[in-house]
């Protein structure tokens, strides 16, 4: 696909109507070429703008005071976590993502030196909201897999983290969940995995540079052993 | 209380640190779009309620992740807004019947800010352009432009719901965004 081709799509991929192939190649472009990329940030700034058209009503009078009593009802990390997936409905679904969190804590806590453990302790694990030196990135599902979600937990300057992925489908041997680093349109490899069959994977990640040094994170489908650029869907991506 | 008027960044971060007074702010600043928009994307008001929650929600636990180098606040919280709708129509398995895209039918008047005696804000203002951008593109691409944004359509979906040649609803899309760009472009576009 040339540029040519590509900014014919761009506005059709900034709404999120491209179909499957479509997107694959415009990505695999965008990944080198900074022109087209350019491009695309326009794209982005323009449809933002197209909420703004939609006729506008007036949200009921009791929504902000539920907004506020939702926030308030849980503590803690796993309450926190578990206030977001309450409505997603059944029992496990609503206790998954605390256990994730821990055990993405103390996989982390694993791979830290312990300078970095003592970071670790005194920032507070018990504490609702992430701790000052401590980056976590959310990732959402694409429409290739619309409930699936992740995050990505790393400390600042380090070369490595943990990713915590939930309801994922579970792929054949042949394929895997392939993790790319972005920055500046390149998309590095940052490692393949499986997931169990509940759809759910923690992962350690490697990077050459440092985790924070990216500014968006993504997950495709790939073949097994992983690709040299993201050839397959998109599962999760960093909002 | 807060004597100054914080902007979105300052109350994301905010956000961030656990200030729910911060979150009952952007509430308020933006509780009005991202209901209308998915209201308008899902058609009745009682998942129009849930989604709205839930689109606030996750922006208490999402906000220590916001990166202001890759989308304004109000581009972010309209992603998600926009995520969360489809991703129910898309779980419904709903489409054309029983709700479609409604800007095509509303009167401009109607659609920019309706409360009246309200001093225009400049969300409001932008509003007006954007609606009135919409209002001059000819109707079979806001036709098609809709289909896309509000019900997340593909190209291909589009194409099998109006019966139309797949590459004249690709065409279609473009000539839209290309207009709604250039004018878009011709403003001063406040963020």
């Amino acid at each position: 696909m040339n540029c040519e081709q590509v900014r014919k799509l761009l506005a059709g991929l900034v709404l999120g109507c491209l179909d499957a192939e479509d997107e694959v190649a415009l990505s695999q472009h965008l990944a080198h070429c900074e022109d087209c990329h350019r491009q695309l940030d326009a794209w982005e700034c323009t449809v933002g703008h197209l909420a703004l058209a939609a006729p506008q009503a007036e949200p009921p009078p009791g929504l902000k005071s539920e907004l506020m009593r939702r926030i308030n009802r849980p503590t803690g990390i796993a309450g926190h976590v578990a206030g977001a997936s309450h409505r997603r409905g059944g029992f496990f679904s609503w206790l998954r993502p605390a256990p994730a969190w821990v055990l993405a804590g103390l996989v982390l806590v694993c791979v830290l030196s312990v300078g970095k453990l003592f970071l670790w302790q005194r920032t507070g694990l018990e504490n609702s909201r992430s701790p000052a030196s401590l980056q976590m990135v959310v990732m959402e599902g694409t429409a290739a897999a619309p409930i699936a979600d992740g995050t990505l937990i790393y400390l600042p300057g380090q070369h490595e983290g943990v990713l915590v992925v939930s309801d994922l489908p579970a792929l054949e041997k042949q394929r895997q969940y392939q993790l790319w680093l972005i920055k500046n349109s390149t998309r590095t490899s940052g490692g393949s995995f499986w997931v169990e069959p509940n759809g759910y994977a923690r992962f350690i990640v490697y990077s050459q540079q440092p985790l924070d040094s990216y500014t968006a994170f993504g997950i495709t489908i790939e073949p097994a052993g992983g690709s040299p650029a993201p050839t397959g869907e998109k599962v999760l991506s960093s909002l | 209380m807060h004597a100054f008027n914080p902007s979105d960044e300052q109350l994301i971060r905010r956000i961030a640190h656990s200030d729910a007074e911060a979150l009952a702010a952007l509430y308020d600043r933006y509780s009005r779009l991202v209901f209308s928009l998915v209201r308008n994307m899902v058609g009745n008001p009682e998942s129009a309620e849930e989604i709205t929650l839930d689109v606030f929600t996750r922006i208490w636990e999402r906000a220590v992740s916001y990166d202001v180098r890759k989308a304004t606040v109000k581009r972010w919280i309209v992603t998600i807004c926009r995520n969360r709708a489809i991703d129910v129509l898309r779980r419904r398995k709903r489409r054309l019947e029983g709700h479609s895209p409604k800007w095509t039918d509303v009167p401009l008047d109607m659609l920019a800010d309706s409360r009246r005696g309200a001093e225009p804000t400049e969300l409001a203002i932008l509003q007006r352009q954007v609606t009135a951008a919409v209002a001059k593109l000819p109707g079979e691409q806001r036709e098609v432009l809709a289909l896309a944004y509000f019900q997340g359509y593909s190209h291909r979906q589009i194409a099998g719901e109006l019966d139309l040649p797949l590459g004249t609803v690709k065409t279609r899309i473009r000539l839209a965004m290309d207009k709604l760009r250039h004018i878009f472009d011709s403003h001063k576009k406040p963020r």
